[in-house]
């Protein structure tokens, strides 16, 4: 049942104009990396890797892949109508829900992860940068997930998901979350990086006041938690609006 | 229960509390903020085809919606197979719905789209069923194309095939004939009687007359939100016949005609307004045979009759303030 409204939804995701757009968009940051490496950069290449990767893709390329495909996953049902066709099936509603993540999760994480795999690689695969860049790889990979189980229960709270999702990431994750050691700890982009800094193997990254490992765990997990059971919970609270 | 004997008003109806009927609703109420969408109505919906009738915006939709569960009443209660819709997603394997907006993701094939509601449900075989399915609703020329290539008709018709993969005993259809042309209508229609016939509860809405008359043998009749009468649909049709209806007449001397007609007792009141005249008459047919006659005899010439109460709204108006 879940592996068909994953499958049903991934088909939907990449049968619409967005899916070339947010293509079109992870392949920036891997033509600046080719570009980068036909060029030639002398250097500490995983502190070019790092400074690559986190304000690209990090910060802007994640976030943004994740808010137009889990916003779309559920929330374009619940607004063109059609999710009525899936609400008024015997499935329980926490199952939807598991699809729909598991259908923009990948889709999230194939894109930003092959993003970040390919940019890292370009730059420094071949200059000692190949482990930052896989740990880079895999914390996008969570925070992929994360994000996505965050903008799928944003689509069922509000109509208004993919505004109020943006306004999320650039407002306070791109400007107020930075600020204050305490906003830190509810920015899902400081989990990420809270993320690569625990696993960097050679501690050669180490970006300004990260958050713990343990911080970033707890929260990656709390968030993915809350987020999903908020969505059950207002998906099964859902009213189609009438046609009179 | 006694109403589908008759006409019954809706301000008596039984309260339905220990009903086994597959619909129930018990003084059911649905209000959004402060506009009230239904108010108060008690029905029940047995095997056969029931015509949910009503004018545009009159809250059909709404009821339609809280016995399929997509909205909460606020007030009153609502079943479904004997129990409540509403968060309860279980009661959907035995139930079909066919919803008024055509929303058919345009990139799956007809067959796709019911194959897909055929996994939805569960179904053992979902390629079987959901060929069968789309066979009942003659649409397997076009199953394999995409669904933005429809028609509105082949919309609909692709939904009840959507809504029947799973063989529901309950099926609910909100205004399924829009958008139909004559030939696919009859189709439908003739596709809904046999699905009653096997026992199936069908209920559907309509806001035309004529749909409901040539489906339904019972009727529930909704005006602003309200059940304005349940039960056969001749006994029905016979109140909106027998009314006194009104007509505004100008003439060449709409002083003497008037005067003409109450001695013919051909209206049971005239009065002038704004300078034309206005009669009622409780009998339709008997005052346009008359009219022409008693116009000539008094030798008055007509210029225009025209009917002014003769839209929908006013029907169901009228059968409410009965």
């Amino acid at each position: 049942m879940i592996a068909t409204i994953a499958a049903v939804t991934v088909r939907a995701l990449l049968s619409r104009r967005r899916a070339v757009l947010m293509a079109l968009l992870a392949a920036v940051p891997v033509l600046v990396g080719l570009l980068a490496r036909i060029r030639g950069r002398p250097g500490d290449a995983v502190e070019q890797v790092a400074n690559m990767l986190e304000p690209s893709v990090v910060a802007t390329l994640l976030p943004l892949i994740a808010l137009v495909f889990g916003t779309a996953a559920l929330g374009a049902e619940l607004d063109d109508g059609s999710a009525i066709h899936l609400l008024t099936k015997p499935i329980a509603r926490w199952r939807i829900v598991v699809a729909k993540i598991l259908a923009a999760a990948p889709v999230t994480a194939l894109l930003a992860g092959g993003a970040t795999l390919l940019t890292g690689l370009l730059i420094g695969g071949d200059r000692g940068a190949a482990g930052v860049t896989l740990v880079y790889t895999l914390a996008v990979v969570v925070g992929a997930i994360v994000y996505v189980t965050l903008f799928v229960a944003l689509s069922v709270l509000t109509s208004r998901a993919l505004i109020v999702g943006l306004a999320y990431v650039a407002v306070w994750e791109g400007m107020l979350a930075g600020l204050f050691e305490g906003t830190k700890v509810l920015s899902v982009r400081q989990y990420v990086v809270g993320i690569v800094a625990a696993l960097d193997p050679a501690g050669s990254v180490a970006p300004s006041a990260p958050l713990s490992p343990a911080t970033a765990v707890v929260g990656v997990l709390a968030v993915a938690v809350v987020a999903f059971l908020v969505a059950v919970r207002r998906l099964e609270r859902h009213q189609l609006s009438a046609g009179d | 229960m006694s109403g589908w004997l008759g006409v019954e008003p809706a301000a008596q109806p039984a309260p339905a509390l220990v009903s086994t009927a597959p619909i129930v609703l018990d003084r059911a109420s649905r209000w959004y903020g402060n506009v009230v969408a239904v108010n108060e109505v008690t029905f029940e919906v047995g095997p056969g085809v029931t015509g949910l009738l009503g004018p545009n915006g009159a809250g059909k939709s709404t009821i339609l919606g809280m016995i399929a569960g997509l909205l909460p009443p606020s007030a009153g209660r609502v079943t479904l197979l004997g129990e409540p819709a509403w968060r309860h997603p279980a009661v959907y394997r035995r139930v079909g719905l066919v919803p008024e907006r055509e929303s058919v993701p345009a990139w799956l094939t007809g067959r796709g789209f019911v194959r897909y509601a055929a996994r939805l449900q569960g179904v053992a075989d979902p390629g079987a069923a959901a060929a069968t399915a789309i066979a009942t609703v003659d649409l397997a020329a076009a199953a394999d194309r995409r669904t933005a290539t429809y028609s509105k008709g082949m919309k609909q018709r692709i939904l009840l095939a959507a809504a029947l993969v799973h063989d529901p005993p309950v099926l609910l259809l909100d205004e399924p004939f829009n958008g139909l042309d004559p030939r696919q209508r009859l189709h439908m229609m003739t596709l809904l009687r046999d699905l009653a016939a096997a026992g199936r509860t069908i209920l559907f809405s309509s806001h035309i007359l004529e749909e409901v008359e040539r489906l339904a043998a019972r009727v529930l009749v909704v005006h602003a939100g309200r059940l304005a009468a349940a039960g056969d649909f001749r006994e029905i049709r016979r109140l909106m016949t027998d009314r006194p209806h009104t007509f505004t007449i100008r003439s060449s001397n709409d002083r003497g005609l008037a005067a003409a007609l109450i001695a013919g007792d051909a209206v049971v009141g005239a009065e002038l307004v704004d300078g034309r005249l206005a009669v009622r008459t409780a009998d339709l047919s008997g005052f346009g045979r008359r009219l022409p006659r008693l116009a000539r005899d008094a030798g008055v010439s007509l210029y225009e009759v025209r009917p002014t109460d003769e839209s929908l709204e006013s029907v169901f108006a009228y059968l409410v303030q009965r």
